[in-house]
């Protein structure tokens, strides 16, 4: 446009009109922090592209297609037993009269404090061909050795007890909120409690399960620890096998995408499975307390169950830890408790939680406010960080901090970013799924009201979505107390946090220096989540 | 205006911690960009912390040197400095094994003449780049409730022969086991070296993720042998008691199975602060670093004067093979061969 | 002539009885709230009952209750003779041939209208059944949508569709018309009724609006604080109220004192008339009701009242006058007069027809609560 010709010029005239409807700004925010999670995979491809024939050799292995189905059949299968784990368990936690549900609750969620690394290596302690279950069934029955865990079924029941709580969070937030009407409708009409669940309420949590089973599927694509331990080779261990022994940075970068070629393939299937649920934004809030189920002579195997699935996800990790600091502390290990790592851990995860939620706020508002291709795919794309293994994501923000930021090279900035990155998708679906819970209109009331967008957003909208920001928040600040492989390559030099403290002790075989900052990592991260699933009820 | 606070306080929590949280960032952030990598040691560690750290204290205390590190895996900060390249802030980088320091050998630049000279011709890369800090040798662990070290063979030959079915632990992606196969190589050649792993293959070994899970798995009894580094057995002596049901056998017939292997350190060529660097590694060619190594760690020391810890036998008696260890950071090869019979994945 | 409830008929006998639904001293309270106290009703089979009354009445809870959705404290439920709740025995939803349309539909948002419509059916029959009923709401070709892909009105007719395709004894809707929009609700409400009275099902209708409620109603039940007031057919239940708590609900109603002179009753708008053999109560203050329509006005220098406001309604106007005494007024004249307002008027009684009169809030003569049904 001519200069001086008086008429004001505005970038905005260039988008599209519904594109217009949101300010500019937010688009540009969310638009930012979805290209910043592309970052590692960015630097994958440019790594990979550098020694294509490398990269070109590892994808076209026939190894890697066996390696690929390894980890189908694991993803499959941790997927469904999660559900089938936490469906229940939800229902049980918020419908019935199930005793000390909220300690139930608060319990079923805590396993995602532990780490992967932890998790198989006290499950292995006690279930191992001679773990301490065995130790106990030798002298009473003769039992030399039990069935072996390792494989398959040993990193599939590990990682299930491990990530069943991301189907469990998301299936008791949507539970809170199903219109009870649709169940009572379906008992009038003559059909059973059982026939109920099936064809109404199940239905009516797929968009939940779905959304749990896509982290619970990402995350065991992305693990190393346990499968690691459990000796089942998956990608994220010829990945590591790369970068550890090979020191082959080309094929690692070529398997990294082509396991990010499988997240997105989870992603999109899971974005599938959503649009034909569309009516999961529908849901109102209840308006009246529903009615709780009268479990009856199911008091017990439903209190049983709840007793098994924490025995064995939360009771056999912390007891075992508990034995190994025993241990420790009997053989002469003193100063186990460095509380500069747990000053650390929480430093950092605070920071990654706040950082994190703030940058997930544009994507989840206009993901559900502007539904539409390019918000879907900003929405989606949140996902990438939280497929990829820690050390492509630390590797390549070491590529571009070391180049085009090197201030904040190796400072907290850097390692906060790279929790961003990792952590985006979980903050996204907590606070996506508050506010679809919010009347636009409310908004739309303030501003008629004479507030600002950005006010009547802060003063309206954020108190409500309060809760959603609150879970998000937490799961961040969990996720962040156990990360490792970014921490270990991007924290800021003797940085120690927990996480970093139990890898290098359990590295050297050090279990009772390795136990005790395992157990301030999950005290640690017990606090912020039973303050979660304790105000849940109140704050619906 | 203390009402007022209370009403922010409980009308605002959200707000208010997003506030705090930020202004704490923002402060500790700060303070920490005010510190400069100046006349400060930066040491990358592919040596775990829970070692490395009393040493580097020491060290700190003998030279007044303040030095900062960076510890990780040694794959994972190899790859960081091939990323960092000539922008690296490190320093000096110090590995578990022979192969992180060949990664990045174009990086690093040759030592001084007196510094290489300590530690035998074998223990260092023949043009001068790195030089072996600590020594580990390849051993057998072996559960003594189900064994006796006469049910041993003398090389590891033996353990291709059927009767071990099902009572052998490795872990193949563990870096010295991988070095080991390197030297089996050297000597053994590959078809005698390809033979063998496929014979221990065939006797379905549980796979371990590393030498730990290995010596802890032959301790329980869950196997009976285990193929590991001699010094892990004594971090479990040392935390579970001398009732820990394991001990090293070390192969009298020798070959590549009591191979010994070195974690070595190099200066990197873009290193800042250079002769903090040189005084480091000179440091831990001393006798009080050695000394550490030697009893704290349960490694060999390599310069002459500093016995090995008295559980250990001799270096001599061990009839190691003849290799250079540099040798041992070519993997490529060994990987593939893994990878051909099936042991990596 | 008054059908109580409170007689039972034994369980034997109880078959071949034309009660649909039968409700005996039913009673619930919520966390210490009474919800529901001492309930009782009685729908013969094929009749409508429009319950009304204030918000949090309990008339909902009374429906849930019925439906089966809320166990009941105290009393009997008894469907086609068949008792399906005492304070001991619960018979689920799933067991009662009880059929209920929520305030907002509760469609399955995850099924077709059609497979909405078949939830409640055996496989044998459904494809048949659900054409058919569907029809009968007037949503054939429509069973392949999404309920969201309807309009309200449309959503109306699937929710009924599906409780009416299995056949149930008693019909239970609850607030059906409250979602839809004045003009909708008014044609909607008239097909509902037709389609109910087609099909000869025994309902139960709750709703806070006492218009719907007299044009729905075969029997109109008016319910206040968890107790049934009065049950009797609309005409009667406006125009005969029980207490005079029914009598406002039901419409605008002002209550003018009666001076009793022998047989002569007066008000400050001119004599009352009352049914043959009225007698009033003896030493009680006594007024007579009066609905907008029972007044006369006219404009007079020399009247009892002035127009203070004046409501216009297109067919007519209705006037709110203060009397002399300070009472307020409520009369609707036909638009061809217009009044000003601060206009002075005569105002009198209509002597047309007797009207009805209270003392301590209860009809004199006494009304049945249960009126002949």
């Amino acid at each position: 446009m001519p200069a001086g010709t008086g008429l004001s010029w505005s970038p905005r005239r260039l988008l599209p009109l519904w594109l217009r409807r949101e300010p500019l700004s937010l688009w540009l925010a969310a638009i930012a922090v979805a290209g910043a999670a592309a970052l590692p995979a960015l630097y994958l491809a440019t790594r990979a592209a550098d020694s294509s024939d490398t990269a070109l050799d590892a994808i076209f292995d026939p190894d890697t297609a066996a390696i690929l189905w390894r980890s189908i059949q694991l993803i499959v299968l941790v997927t469904l037993g999660s559900v089938l784990i936490a469906v229940p368990l939800a229902w049980l936690t918020v419908r019935t009269d199930l005793p000390f549900k909220r300690a139930w609750a608060v319990a079923s969620v805590l396993p995602l404090a532990i780490p992967s690394y932890v998790g198989a290596l006290a499950f292995i302690s006690a279930f191992g061909p001679k773990g301490l279950l065995q130790g106990w069934l030798e002298a009473p029955f003769g039992i030399e050795r039990i069935p072996d865990l390792y494989g398959l079924t040993g990193a599939t029941i590990v990682l299930i007890l491990l990530s069943y709580p991301y189907v469990f969070l998301t299936v008791r937030a949507t539970l809170w909120r199903l219109e009870p009407e649709m169940e009572e409708a379906s008992r009038s009409l003559g059909r059973s409690p059982w026939h109920t669940f099936r064809k109404i309420t199940l239905p009516l949590l797929y968009p939940a399960i779905g959304a749990g089973a896509l982290l619970v599927a990402l995350y065991t694509l992305s693990d190393f620890g346990a499968v690691a331990l459990l000796q089942y080779d998956t990608f994220t261990r010829v990945i590591f096998n790369e970068y550890n022994s090979a020191f082959n940075r080309a094929s690692a970068a070529a398997l990294s995408l082509v396991l990010l070629g499988v997240a997105v393939s989870l992603i999109l299937i899971e974005a599938g499975a959503r649009r034909r649920a569309r009516y999961y934004a529908g849901a109102n809030a209840a308006r009246r307390e529903r009615r709780i189920v009268q479990l009856g002579r199911w008091r017990l195997p439903a209190s049983v169950f709840s007793g098994v699935v924490t025995f064995l996800a939360l009771g056999v990790p912390v007891f075992v830890l508990v034995y190994w600091l025993v241990r420790g502390i009997n053989a002469g290990e003193s100063e186990l408790f460095d509380f500069t790592a747990l000053y650390n851990s929480v430093q950092f995860s605070i920071y990654a939680a706040v950082a994190t939620v703030i940058a997930a706020v544009p994507i989840s508002v206009l993901s559900v406010r502007r539904p539409g291709l390019l918000s879907a795919g900003l929405e989606r794309f949140s996902y990438v960080g939280f497929a990829m293994p820690g050390i492509a994501v630390g590797l390549g923000l070491v590529f571009f901090g070391i180049r085009y930021a090197t201030a904040i090279y190796q400072t907290v900035f850097l390692l906060v970013f790279a929790y961003v990155v990792l952590f985006l998708p979980v903050a996204v679906g907590a606070i996506r799924a508050s506010l679809l819970q919010v009347n636009p209109r409310m908004e739309e009331a303030a501003m008629s009201l004479g507030r600002s967008r950005i006010n009547a957003f802060l003063t309206v909208t954020v108190p409500v979505i309060r809760p959603g920001l609150a879970a998000a928040a937490v799961m961040v600040f969990l996720l962040t107390m156990k990360e490792l492989p970014a921490t270990l390559i991007l924290g800021p030099i003797e940085s120690r946090t927990l996480a970093t403290s139990i890898w290098t002790a359990a590295e050297e075989a050090f279990f009772a220096r390795a136990a005790a900052p395992s157990l301030l990592l999950v005290v640690a991260s017990a606090a912020p989540m039973t303050f979660l699933v304790l105000r849940e009820r109140s704050s619906r | 205006m203390t009402t007022e606070i209370s009403n922010l306080l409980g009308r605002r929590p959200v707000l208010l911690v997003l506030g705090l949280a930020t202004v704490l960032f923002l402060a500790v952030a700060c303070s920490s960009d005010g510190e400069d990598s100046d006349g400060e040691l930066v040491i990358y560690s592919g040596r775990s912390e829970s070692l490395i750290d009393p040493l580097i204290k020491r060290f700190e205390e003998a030279t007044g040197i303040d030095a900062k590190v960076n510890y990780a895996g040694t794959g994972a900060l190899a790859a960081t400095l091939l990323e960092e390249g000539d922008r690296s802030p490190a320093d000096v980088f110090f590995a578990q094994d022979p192969g992180g320091l060949g990664a990045i050998i174009d990086m690093v630049k040759p030592l001084d003449d007196d510094l290489i000279v300590r530690v035998p011709d074998w223990a260092r890369s023949p043009d001068n780049l790195w030089v072996g800090i600590s020594g580990r040798a390849r051993t057998v662990v072996y559960n003594t409730n189900k064994l006796s070290p006469e049910d041993l063979p003398d090389t590891l030959d033996g353990f291709t022969d059927p009767s071990w079915k099902g009572r052998i632990g490795w872990a193949p992606t563990n870096g010295s086991f991988q070095a080991m196969v390197t030297g089996m190589r050297l000597i053994w050649g590959e078809d005698r070296t390809r033979d063998w792993l496929e014979g221990i293959v065939a006797n379905e070994p549980s796979v371990y993720a590393k030498n730990t899970p290995t010596v802890a798995a032959t301790g329980s009894g869950e196997v009976e042998v285990g193929f590991v580094n001699h010094y892990y057995l004594h971090r479990f002596l040392a935390e579970e008691g001398e009732g820990f049901a394991a001990r090293n056998y070390f192969l009298p017939g020798g070959g590549p199975g009591s191979a010994v292997l070195v974690t070595g350190a190099a200066i990197l060529k873009t290193a800042d602060n250079e002769s903090q660097a040189e005084r480091f590694l000179d440091y831990l060619l001393s006798e009080d670093a050695q000394k550490y190594f030697s009893e704290q760690t349960f490694e060999y020391p390599l310069i002459d004067g500093v016995a090995h810890e008295e559980l250990l036998p001799n270096l001599d008696s061990l009839n190691t093979p003849d290799i250079d260890v540099s040798d041992l950071g070519d993997l490529e090869a060994t990987q593939n061969l893994l990878r051909e019979v099936g042991a990596l994945p | 002539m008054i059908g109580l409830p409170g007689i039972r008929k034994k369980r034997g006998e109880s078959v071949q009885t034309d009660i649909a639904l039968r409700c005996t001293g039913v009673s619930k309270t919520f966390d210490g709230t009474i919800a529901v106290e001492e309930f009782d009703i009685e729908v013969k089979r094929g009749q409508i009952l429009a319950l009304v009354g204030p918000s949090g009445c309990g008339k909902t809870t009374v429906l849930r209750m019925i439906a089966g959705l809320e166990a009941l404290d105290t009393g009997r439920i008894e469907i086609g003779g068949e008792t399906v709740a005492t304070s001991g025995r619960h018979t689920g939803p799933d067991k009662r041939s009880v059929g209920i349309v929520f305030q907002d539909y509760a469609l399955f948002p995850h099924m077709t209208v059609s497979a909405n419509v078949g939830f409640g059916l055996d496989r044998k029959g459904r494809d048949e059944r659900v054409v058919e009923v569907l029809e009968l709401v007037g949503l054939s070709g429509l069973g392949e949508r999404l309920p969201s892909e309807l309009s309200g009105g449309q959503q109306q007719r699937v929710a009924l569709a599906r409780t009416l395709a299995s056949r149930p004894d008693v019909l239970l809707l609850d607030e059906p018309f409250s979602n839809l929009d004045a003009g909708l609700r008014e044609r909607v409400r008239a097909e509902i009724r037709e389609i109910l009275k087609a099909a000869g099902t025994t309902t139960v209708f709750v709703t806070h609006d006492q218009q719907e409620a007299l044009f729905m109603g075969d029997l109109v039940g008016v319910q206040v604080g968890g107790r049934i007031e009065q049950v009797d057919i609309p005409e009667r239940v406006f125009h005969r109220p029980a207490t005079s708590f029914v009598a406002r609900f039901m419409g605008m109603a002002d209550f003018l004192p009666v001076n009793v002179l022998g047989p002569r009753l007066v008000t400050e708008v001119g004599p009352a008339r009352a049914i043959p053999g009225f007698e009033p109560p003896q030493d009680a203050p006594l007024q007579v009701m009066a609905r907008p329509d029972d007044f006369v006005l006219a404009p007079s220098d020399e009247g009892q009242g002035v127009v203070i406001d004046r409501v216009f309604q297109g067919w007519a106007y209705t006037y709110e006058v203060e009397l002399n005494s300070g009472l307020h007024i409520h009369c609707q004249m036909p638009h061809l007069l217009s009044i000003d307002v601060g206009q002075r008027v005569l105002v009198n009684l209509r002597r047309d027809h007797p009207q009805m009169f209270f003392s301590d809030g209860a009809a004199v003569p006494t009304v049945p609560r249960y009126g002949q049904t």
